[in-house]
């Protein structure tokens, strides 16, 4: 009988610390989120390379709530202690309280608790920034620097959707975390939340790359809304070609007048200007090719799984969360929007050697943007090529978006 | 936060923001500018590959948007688009069609064992 009843007592104590018993309804309705999203990432191919990570760890975390963990101290009489170990004492520090002697017993965190500790320190964001730059060709960009101001102008959601934000009732950490959505750029996005709002990185990361893999079908109506047929058919002219030395000198002198004039987007900016200086300086390219494989593959695992960790279904499923992927829905908008008024604006002043949709893509998202305008000027002139001219804005989008998110760090941290 | 320090605050960051993007973009616009001018006076000769020269028009669309055999990612045919305008410039005409060169009825295998028995040395 003794046997049976602690053979219960064994099966009750087993349920009661499964995840039957510890979870509740808000993480069943985020396991159901995590399906779809891995449906979205293997099946609609929506960015899988962080959409399936990210659902992956979403998944993980609402399963088992303690992989997130952070480590604790846990006090234990020293007498009990030494019961339970044959009399062996241990090398944990001893608190005396009311006469008694206890241990104090480290417990060890859950491992996404550690992993996390990179996007928490602003540490992976930086790297991911070294593997873009090496894998970037600035070189559309310094053959047409112009493409500097529509990377500019696309920023513009990023502000415009910091006033609706502060208007819904957001602070102005979390306003400013919310709007760097519309910079279109995951890892600038990750990086400035962690600095200013890490409560809400969860939603604000989800709705940053959902948004990102929707940008084919986001920009095309805004880009089709503000230009005529006329203006999406203009044939740009050929780029100039650009030498190894102008090549190696942009990262280097984009760096230090970055740097100095705003220190707070040093670390993004840097690394992406290291990473591109491996690449073309031509003599690091083991270097370049590890920053653009190895090393991007594996930060981009750790990001997205502990990224997605932090979306469990007590800070996910909020009005807060529904208000930021709206937000972030309208400062891709404005983003977009923006890029392609002052596209029109330069075609103008140019007296239409600028086709202004190439301004879209100054919203970073490298290189889907870029092929969005590609798409939409081929569709009305299927013998124009926009990709390489609208690599140009592109890349300065990321430029842009960090410049911005030193400023939003700048202002508000 | 009262609705006076909401519209206060976003003033701030709107213009501070902007307006710092903007300059410091522009900023880097005329760096490059000046620096690639230096450069291509100390290197007139600079090693680039030629370009063909192109006038830019405004056209009308007149043919269809090339078709592209099933299986052909978007990301390619972009890539080879771009590849054809670099090669070709605006003379390439019109992109019709992309699909893939037909395979050589040999295994990798074989081919390998091929290479192996013709290689010379």
């Amino acid at each position: 009988m003794v046997i049976w009843d602690e053979f219960i007592h064994s099966i009750e104590g087993i349920f009661r610390t499964s995840g039957f018993a510890t979870n509740d309804w808000r993480n069943y309705v985020m396991i159901v989120i995590s399906g779809i999203l891995i449906y979205l990432a293997i099946k609609k191919q929506f960015e899988p390379l962080l959409l399936l990570p990210i659902a992956f760890g979403m998944l993980l975390v609402n399963l088992y709530p303690a992989i997130m963990a952070a480590p604790q101290t846990t006090l234990q009489l020293v007498s009990d202690y030494q019961a339970a170990h044959g009399g062996a004492t241990a090398n944990y520090a001893i608190v005396t309280m009311g006469n008694q002697q206890y241990y104090q017993i480290p417990q060890v965190g859950g491992l996404f608790y550690y992993l996390y500790q990179g996007v928490k320190l602003g540490i992976y964001p930086p790297l991911i920034f070294l593997g873009i730059g090496a894998m970037t060709d600035f070189g559309p960009l310094i053959a047409n620097p112009k493409s500097f101001l529509l990377g500019a102008a696309a920023q513009l959601g990023i502000f415009t959707t910091f006033i609706g934000a502060v208007f819904l009732g957001f602070t102005g950490k979390q306003a400013g975390a919310i709007g760097i959505i519309g910079g279109a750029d995951g890892p600038t996005a990750i990086f400035v939340t962690s600095k200013l709002a890490p409560e809400l990185l969860g939603p604000i990361a989800v709705a940053a790359y959902s948004y990102m893999a929707l940008v084919p079908i986001i920009q095309p109506p805004i880009m089709k809304a503000l230009t005529t047929k006329k203006e999406r058919s203009i044939v740009m002219e050929q780029l100039r070609p650009v030498s190894k030395l102008e090549r190696i000198l942009f990262p280097i002198i984009v760096t230090v007048i970055v740097s100095l004039i705003l220190p707070d987007a040093c670390p993004l900016v840097g690394m992406l200007m290291l990473g591109n200086l491996f690449r073309e300086s031509g003599v690091v390219g083991r270097i370049s090719n590890t920053a653009q494989n190895e090393l991007m593959n594996i930060i981009t695992i750790f990001l997205g799984v502990t990224v997605g960790a932090t979306a469990t279904g007590s800070v996910f499923l909020s009005l807060k969360t529904i208000q930021i992927i709206i937000l972030g829905l309208l400062a891709f908008s404005f983003g977009t929007a923006g890029g392609v008024l002052f596209g029109k604006l330069m075609c103008w002043a140019s007296h239409g050697k600028v086709n202004p949709l190439i301004g879209s893509a100054g919203v970073s998202a490298v290189p889907m943007a870029a092929r969005v305008s590609q798409k939409v000027g081929q569709e009305e002139n299927p013998g124009n090529f926009l990709l390489m001219h609208a690599m140009g804005p592109n890349v300065s989008g990321v430029i842009g978006s960090a410049v911005a998110a030193g400023v939003l760090i700048s202002i508000l941290g | 936060m009262s609705l006076d320090q909401k519209v206060q605050l976003s003033m701030i960051v709107l213009l501070t923001g902007l307006v710092i993007v903007f300059v410091m973009l522009i900023f880097l616009t005329y760096i490059i500018k000046g620096y690639s001018a230096v450069i291509k006076n100390i290197q007139p000769n600079a090693k680039t590959d030629p370009v063909p020269k192109s006038v830019p028009t405004v056209q009308r669309a007149s043919a269809p948007v090339p078709s592209v055999e099933a299986g052909i990612p978007e990301e390619t045919a972009a890539a080879i688009a771009a590849a054809v305008y670099a090669v070709y410039g605006s003379s390439a005409g019109k992109i019709k069609s992309i699909r893939r060169a037909a395979q050589p009825g040999r295994s990798l295998w074989r081919i390998a064992g091929l290479l192996e028995n013709t290689r010379p040395f």
